[in-house]
């Protein structure tokens, strides 16, 4: 775990204890990344939980959650795999993605997207620097059930 | 099971690209809301002092 990571996860419950209970659990953090998006069609595409991506369609992790590609390659586009429906997407007003303002809840009462293609990822190109996506996605459960044999 | 999240990504161009990955967050409790960085990639304000991974 990168050493940030462990900061983080100190601090956020000093905070906890200091400021009161909080209704935020400790995250999942990947600490700092600098993963490029490659400049092509299928750019890169994750896998949230549990951590892995691949940048075409035969590397595609199953039960991928978000894709960042160049459209056309010409401007930053998104996609997110819109099945099972309302399990995934990225915080949206309408059909376009919106950054993030600081300290935004990203919860059950987000707005959400799954709209594809460069037109909806307008806002994560016309300012450059830091900007900040939130999404959802959906865990699937561990296989059970299956039938003992001896 | 629904779960929470950000990422913080970069660009550098006027047509989002090229776009780096900077940090991807999510809550491991299901059906938590999780709240985005105040600075830095980071969860709470009081965390971007301890920031040390130079993302800020």
């Amino acid at each position: 775990m990168p050493i940030a990571g462990r900061y983080c996860r100190v601090i956020t419950s000093l905070c906890a204890l200091t400021f009161g209970a909080s209704s935020f659990a400790v995250p999942v953090d990947s600490g700092a990344l600098s993963v490029a998006v490659p400049d092509t069609s299928a750019g890169i595409i994750f896998n949230v939980a549990p951590g892995v991506a691949g940048t075409n369609d035969a590397s595609a992790p199953a039960g991928w959650d978000i894709n960042f590609y160049a459209y056309t390659s010409t401007s930053l586009a998104l996609f997110r795999s819109s099945t099972p429906a309302n399990s995934r997407g990225g915080v949206a007003s309408g059909v376009f993605y919106v950054p993030l303002p600081a300290g935004e809840v990203v919860g059950p009462s987000s707005t959400f997207s799954t709209t594809a293609g460069a037109s909806a990822a307008t806002n994560f190109q016309a300012t450059t620097g830091r900007k900040t996506l939130g999404f959802r996605f959906t865990t699937r459960p561990t296989p059970c059930c299956t039938t003992a044999t001896s | 099971m629904l779960h929470y999240g950000y990422i913080v990504i970069d660009t550098t161009a006027s047509n989002g690209l090229l776009a780096t990955i900077r940090r991807i967050v999510y809550e491991s409790t299901a059906n938590t809301p999780i709240m985005a960085p105040q600075i830095c990639g980071a969860n709470a304000l009081p965390v971007s002092l301890m920031d040390v991974d130079g993302n800020c």
